[in-house]
Formats: C-alpha cells, structure tokens, sequence
C-alpha cells in the first residue's frame, strides 16, 4: 500500500544544512503494524512528517518516492495532498493534551472532520462521531461528546485523538509516540485498541516510537533508524531476538528487563564491543548491614491549591502514611503511576514542599523537627537528582560554576585552584573531559547533561542521593550508561538511592527494594524481585501484568 | 574577538540591515553625545559664550548663512547644532538614567512579588495596578509645579533634571514589575531551581544568581523599547514647560523654543531638534524590535 524508495530529507537552518533523513526505504501492507524506532535524533519522527507532507519550516524532500496506493505523493500540491491527509492518512499525535483544540467540544471537533472526509450532513456525521466514540470505549459517550477535552483523563483524549485520526475512514495511519505520555495501565488500553482497529478495519499502520516495549508489543514488522538511516528492517521478533547489526543489538541489548537484573546493563566499550551480561548476585546477607541509613514514618503531604484571598481552594491529600526505611548502601524504588505521589514524596523528604505530618530520619537527624538553619549542614549529606537535564542545569552558568557552587556552598573547598580540581575531577569521575568546565549546558547532549547532574550532586560527598525519574527523559542507549553509572557510584561511595520512577524494568534493574504508590498510599513494598516474581497487592499484580515485555528474549 | 564574531547574535545582526543602520545611527548619537564638547567651539549653555550679534542666522549655505554656525543660530544666538549635540547629551542621559531607574525598581519588587508570592505579592501587583492609572506625564507637570513655585530659581534649574528623571522612571516601573514577576513565576518552577532549594540556597542567593540571569533577555528587549519612549516623554515634559530649563536645553526645550519661530520663518531652530529626536528613537525603536525578534527562542 505504501512504499517509500530512498527517501531523503534535509533541513536547511543558520548552521546549514542537516540530511534528517538519508536513502530510507520502507514498505507497508494492508493491515500491517510497521514500527519506526531509533533514539532521538534519528529521524524517525521526520519519515512520517514527510508521508504527511507536514515537514516542519525549513525541511525539504531532497530525492526519492513516497508512493501511497500507486500514487507518487511527492508530486502532489498543497491542495491535493489536504484532500488526502484526514480522508486518506491519518495521524495520532504524541501529546493528548495540545492535539485537541481546547475551545472546541469534542463532538464539533468529530462532527467537522467527519463531514469534511466523508461528505456527510451535520446530523449523520454527529451518529458517526457518538459511534466512534463508543468504539473507543468513552463511558456514557452520548453525554460525553459534548464535553470540551479538559473534560477528559488524558487516556480517554488519546482515546479521541485516535478517533479524530481513524474517524475520517483513512487507509494508512501515521502514530508519532502515541503512548509516550501515558501511563502504562492507559498506554496497555490504547496499544489494545490500535491493534483489534488493525484487524478489524484492516488499515495500515506505522507507528512511530523509542520504546522497545511497544514495538514488541503490537507490531508486525520494524525498522531501526540511526542518524536518518535505515540500519535494519525485518519482522519484529526476529529482529528482537536475533538482531543482526551492531546498533540494534546494542540497541536491544541495553533495554532493561523486567525479569532479570544484570551486574551492569549492556552498552558497547570505548571499541563498539558487547561484553556478555553479568547477572546479579546477590550480596551476602549476613555481610550486609541492617543499619537504616533513612526512616519514613507516617509522612502525609497535603497540598491546599487555590488559596487567594478570598477563596481556599479544596484540600488535595497527595500523600498518606508513607512509611518506609532504606539500609545504608541500598537502593528502594519508588514506582507508580502519574499522580500517584512519588515526586511529591521526594519534594517532602528533602524540604521542597512543606510536610503535614510524620517523621523523616536521616542519619540519626530528625529532619522533620528541623529548622532550615539547622538543617543546611545536613543538606550536603542528601543530594537529589532531577528528571529532565533540560531545566535541571542552569542554562545562564557555566559547567565550572554549576558543579562548583555546591563546592563552595558546604564549604568543601574555598580556593579557586581546590575547586576547580575537585570540580574536574568530578566531571571525570561522570566520564565528562575537564574542557567541559567552560562551556555552557546547552553545548552537551541529554546524556552528558545529565552527568553534569549528577557530577554536582556528588560535589557535597553525599551520603544519600533522592533520584527523581533520572533516566525518563533519556534515549534508551544514553539511560543504559547513566544507569551504570549510577550503580558504580554506588558501589564505589557505598550510597543509598531512593530511586523514583514509573518505569518498571528500570527499577527493577536498580533496586534492592520496591515501594508501589498508588493514588498516595503506599500499597505494597518488599524485596525487588519477589514484587516482580511474585506481586501480591492486586494493583502491583495489574502495573507488572500490563508493562510491555520483550517476549521471548531470555 | 573570533568567537564573539561567530556568536548567533552576532551574526543575526549583520543579516538584518535596518538593525546595522539604526545601531549606526544610534553610535554616531552616542558619539556626538559624549564628545560634544570637543566637536564644536561653543558651550550652548554658557551664557557668556552665547552673542546675541549671531542670534537667528540661517544655515551655512542659505544667504546670510555664517561659516561659525553650520546649521544657523537660535534667537539668543547660540548655535543650533552645538545645541543639538549638548541636548542629545540630555536628553540621552535622562532616557538612560530614568530607564535604568525603573528596570532596577521594576526587577527588584518584580522578583520578590513572583518568588515569594503571597502579601508582598498582591501588594506590589495592587500598587503597579495604581501606579499604572496616573499617567507619568501628570506626576512629572505636577512635580514641576510644585517645585518650581517651592524652591529658589537657581535651584529649581538644578534639581528639574533630577525630577524629570524621578518621574519618568517611576512611572514606567510596573512593565519590568510584571515581566519580570511573570517570568520568576515560570523559572521558579524549573529543576534548576528546586536543584538550588534542595542544596539549602537560600531565596536570596537563588535569585540573584540563579533566577535574575535568566529573566533578563525580555527585560532588555522591554528597556530597549523603553528607552526611545522615556526619551520621547522628556521632550514632551520639557516640550510642555516642565521638563529641563531653558537654560541647559535638551532636545524637547530646543523644540519647544524653536516652535516659537516656526511662523517667523526660522524653521532651523526647530526643524533639526525635531529630526534628530525622531531618528534617536526610531533607530532605537528598530533596534528593540530586531533584539526582541533575534533573542525568541521560538523564532530560531
């Protein structure tokens, strides 16, 4: 149905011109999921800009086909390609919160698509648009669909998303990271849905995505992109099982896994080697101390939003009773869905948002009687580590300025020559060069920012590190060397992690322990691989049951 | 010089032509301004250097032009063009210094309003609220009044400036207030931010090292824009009768001393004052647009 010949795009901006897409071809039948993967950067996202003829300012085809149904779509103009885009092609964005215009109900927003592609009278296309939604399951969708989309949980306006695109009847869909921002319970839904449309509708999908997860999950065929090319191309589990190129399987390779916890994750040596994995083992019990370097006791955060001068905005209970302790040296993950409480019990245990009640120990302090002042001193003992590198670095300071600034602010070295080495040491230690100390954050990738990061939170020597989603914003590859690295700054400072994150395989890798959180309350919480293996809260049972798996690969 | 040379900035200013020429323009303003003194003969604010033999002389090439006073002479015989260079030096300076006045006012409470919130918020957004209902020319004429009928002539001339700058300067603050609280709003969400908290910073330290820096970029596209209108409203005070005496004239006294000999047929006296005033803030005005535009991210 589509076939993409050596298909070239370019971007031309002030810095020249960038070939986002080089030689790339593709094929995609009736009925087939094709996936698109490859980390950022790799052009994955432009392929199907450029099917769509949406190509973002400054982007040109440079060469080769895009032949839709025998149709070169290259060749069409403006005119002709609107006329296919929305009747012929359709398209789910990534974020469910900005691809629905916000003023529109969700029925006018059906209804106009509708009547523009199949040519149908306002009262047919609204029958059409309430069919539609019933068919992605939106509960009472007759008293719904006049709901503006704010009105919706953001499954259920990814659930509409995908009727805006399906509702027009078009024969290829083009998915750029339709699940990226979801939750896995919803994204478990919205994978489900795409794949019984598929075999029910018969229409052709690519779908367009970073996660391993998914890819094996729901599609038929893959091709892994690197740097705007094809690297490989074949059926999906061939591919995950016995990737044939170097990238892909180091690519596979350094995807964690749910159900096994390594030594260290798989990434290529300073030569593009693989080493073979390592599996953990277990330190003995009896060497391990029983010391709890970090008590929770019954933490409860209560936040009051909206309060103004004249109204007081209703009470939100976002965390009750957490209680949980971590052996020093340990790691505990904190796992659960978006609004479960995590960040919010992290934002408390270090003082960024005031605690209602309970009892944070720290080292034999009790942090929660603590004022600032006498707290300060502590502080250096208990750095965090922010999710997104992106805002986390001060963009306006240099490299030096930012890992020095907690040097000089614990008091750790005072003079120039002392901070600057222990600074380049520290970046170093990150494996940064010590040339990086003079340029400015936006001058490195996501992955050495992130270093960056955590070379400033080891600058006070601490004893406890918070990491908030460390890895969430990062390529697969990258988040497999930040990861390591983590774990080798553990081993090698003995630190103790509190380890935040929504992706399960992840945790599994780095923790001892696991808390689940659940809309604020902590329902479950013991021994990693016993939650894995054996998960007893019925909600633990549903997050593990639901997580993309890589089957097959043992 | 090299790297600075390749600097994005840099490089966008040279592809945009109307921003080379207004900064051209605005150079050889700055340039006229500073060394008046050395680039012609007369003091126009000196009385004793002023001859009322000369007064009212046409431009050097009109008939009864004189060779002394390129662009003629005003009715008390000093020289148009010495006139224009000493008044761009006011009124420059008083554009500078009334901007520099309310950006360091405006970021200040603006910082505190959006960082603390709370009382100190809702009380400096009450206060620009009603700072912005009194035009900053009535506070200004108003000032000038009471001045000029409180204090002793000799130093009423002395402190006009001074007020002229006070006035202008405060009633422009609550622009940076509110950019400026707006945006510590948006930063103080940032992980670098909570990064600085979780290290113990305290508000103080976050602000002025972490938070001011990055604020700055829209204050200096506003202050730009917001220079060529304190220079326009000092020739409107001055225009007017309030701004700085007639004795040290800037641009707007030159005007409104010039207006007077419109009808008579010495357009000189005014007509010059009048184009300089108007190429400063339009080469200004041009300027804040192309940094305004050249410093968006979103553009790029």
């Amino acid at each position: 149905m589509l076939v993409i010949k050596d298909l070239t795009v370019a971007f031309d901006s002030r810095r020249g011109r960038l070939m986002a897409v080089r030689g790339v071809n593709l094929n995609l039948e009736r009925g087939e999921i094709l996936g698109v993967v490859g980390e950022s950067g790799a052009g994955k996202s432009t392929v199907g800009a450029a099917v769509m003829g949406l190509l973002e300012q400054g982007g040109s085809v440079q060469g080769g086909q895009i032949i839709f149904e025998g149709e070169n779509l290259l060749e069409k103009n403006t005119d002709q390609m609107r006329a296919i885009r929305g009747r012929r092609i359709g398209m789910i964005f990534q974020d469910p919160m900005t691809a629905l215009n916000p003023v529109k109900t969700v029925a006018d927003q059906l209804t106009e698509t509708i009547g523009h592609a199949l040519s149908l009278g306002a009262k047919a296309a609204r029958v059409e648009a309430l069919n539609w939604l019933r068919k992605m399951d939106i509960p009472k969708a007759d008293e719904r669909m006049d709901h503006y989309p704010h009105e919706f949980s953001g499954g259920q306006r990814q659930r509409i998303v995908i009727a805006l695109a399906l509702c027009g009847k078009p024969d290829l869909v083009i998915a750029d990271e339709p699940t990226t921002a979801l939750d896995v319970s919803v994204q478990a839904q919205i994978l489900k849905l795409i794949k019984k449309l598929v075999e029910e509708t018969h229409i052709g999908i690519i779908i367009i995505t970073h996660n391993m997860g998914v890819i094996a999950e729901l599609t038929d065929r893959v091709a892994i992109m690197r740097h705007g090319e094809l690297v490989e191309e074949g059926p999906t589990q061939a591919i995950l099982q016995h990737p044939q190129t170097p990238y892909a399987q180091m690519l596979i390779a350094s995807v964690p896994q749910s159900d096994r916890r390594l030594m260290r994750l798989q990434v290529p040596d300073n030569n593009g080697v693989i080493q073979a994995p390592i599996n953990y083992t277990p330190p003995d019990k009896a060497k391990a101390e029983e010391d709890a370097l970090f008590k929770l006791h019954k933490l409860n955060v209560i936040y009051h939003p909206g309060g103004s001068l004249f109204a007081k905005g209703k009470a939100v209970h976002a965390l009750q009773d957490a209680s949980f302790s971590i052996t020093k040296g340990k790691a505990l993950g904190l796992v659960g869905e978006s609004g479960s409480g995590k960040s919010t019990c992290a934002r408390g245990i270090i003082g960024l948002i005031p605690i209602s009640s309970g009892v944070v120990e720290f080292d034999g302090h009790k942090l929660s009687a603590m004022s600032e002042r006498q707290r300060r001193p502590v502080r250096a003992d208990m750095q965090m580590i922010f999710q997104d590198p992106y805002s986390s670095l001060n963009k306006r300071m240099k490299i030096l300025d930012i890992i020095a600034e907690p040097i000089r602010f614990y008091g750790i070295a005072t003079n120039r020559s002392e901070v600057e080495d222990r600074a380049v040491s520290l970046l170093k230690r990150v494996g940064l060069p010590a040339d990086a100390l003079n340029r400015y954050p936006h001058q490195f990738s996501g992955g050495q920012r992130q270093r960056i990061a955590v070379a400033r939170t080891l600058a006070s020597k601490p004893k406890m590190i918070i990491c908030d989603e460390p890895t969430s914003a990062l390529d697969v590859s990258v988040q497999a060397h930040v990861l390591n690295l983590l774990k080798d700054l553990q081993d090698e400072y003995n630190l103790t992690l509190l380890f935040i994150s929504h992706d399960l395989p992840v945790v599994r890798q780095m923790c001892d322990d696991i808390a689940v959180l659940k809309d604020g309350k902590i329902v479950e919480i013991g021994d990693a691989a016993a939650i894995f293996d054996s998960p007893k809260h019925p909600y633990t049972q549903h997050l593990i049951h639901l997580m993309p798996h890589m089957k097959g690969r043992r | 010089m090299k790297r600075l040379l390749e600097h994005d900035l840099i490089q966008d200013f040279f592809n945009a032509p109307a921003a080379v020429v207004s900064f051209l323009v605005l150079f050889a303003v700055l340039f006229v301004a500073l060394f008046a003194p050395w680039l012609v003969d007369q003091n126009p604010f000196d009385p004793l250097q002023l001859d009322l033999m000369d007064s009212q002389l046409p431009p050097m090439w009109l008939a009864d032009g004189d060779s002394r006073y390129v662009l003629g002479t005003d009715e008390q015989g000093r020289g148009v063009l010495a006139a224009l260079f000493y008044g761009a030096r006011l009124s420059l300076l008083v554009g500078l210094a009334s901007v520099a006045l309310s950006l360091v006012l405006g970021i200040g409470v603006g910082l505190v309003a959006g960082y603390f919130r709370g009382w100190a918020d809702q009380l400096i957004t009450s206060l620009a609220d009603l700072q912005l209902t009194i035009p900053g020319l009535l506070v200004a004429l108003m000032l000038a009044g009471v001045i000029k009928t409180q204090l002793p002539v000799e130093i009423a001339e002395t402190v006009m400036i001074y007020v002229v700058i006070l006035a202008i300067g405060f009633s422009d603050w609550p622009k940076y207030a509110r950019v400026t609280r707006a945006s510590v709003m948006i930063e103080s969400q940032e992980d670098y931010v909570l990064a600085a908290r979780a290290m113990g910073a305290s508000p103080w330290l976050i602000l002025w090292r972490h938070i001011l820096p990055n604020i700055m970029r829209s204050n200096i596209v506003i202050a730009t824009v917001g220079l060529g209108v304190a220079i326009m409203l000092e020739a409107t005070l001055s225009f007017l009768g309030a701004g700085v005496p007639t004795s040290t004239p800037s641009l707007g006294t030159l005007i409104r001393s010039g207006a007077n000999f419109l009808f008579s047929g010495e357009w000189w006296v005014v007509v010059f004052p009048g184009c300089m005033l108007i190429l400063t803030v339009f080469s200004i005005n041009i300027l804040g647009d192309w940094l305004r535009d050249a410093l968006n991210p979103k553009l790029d």
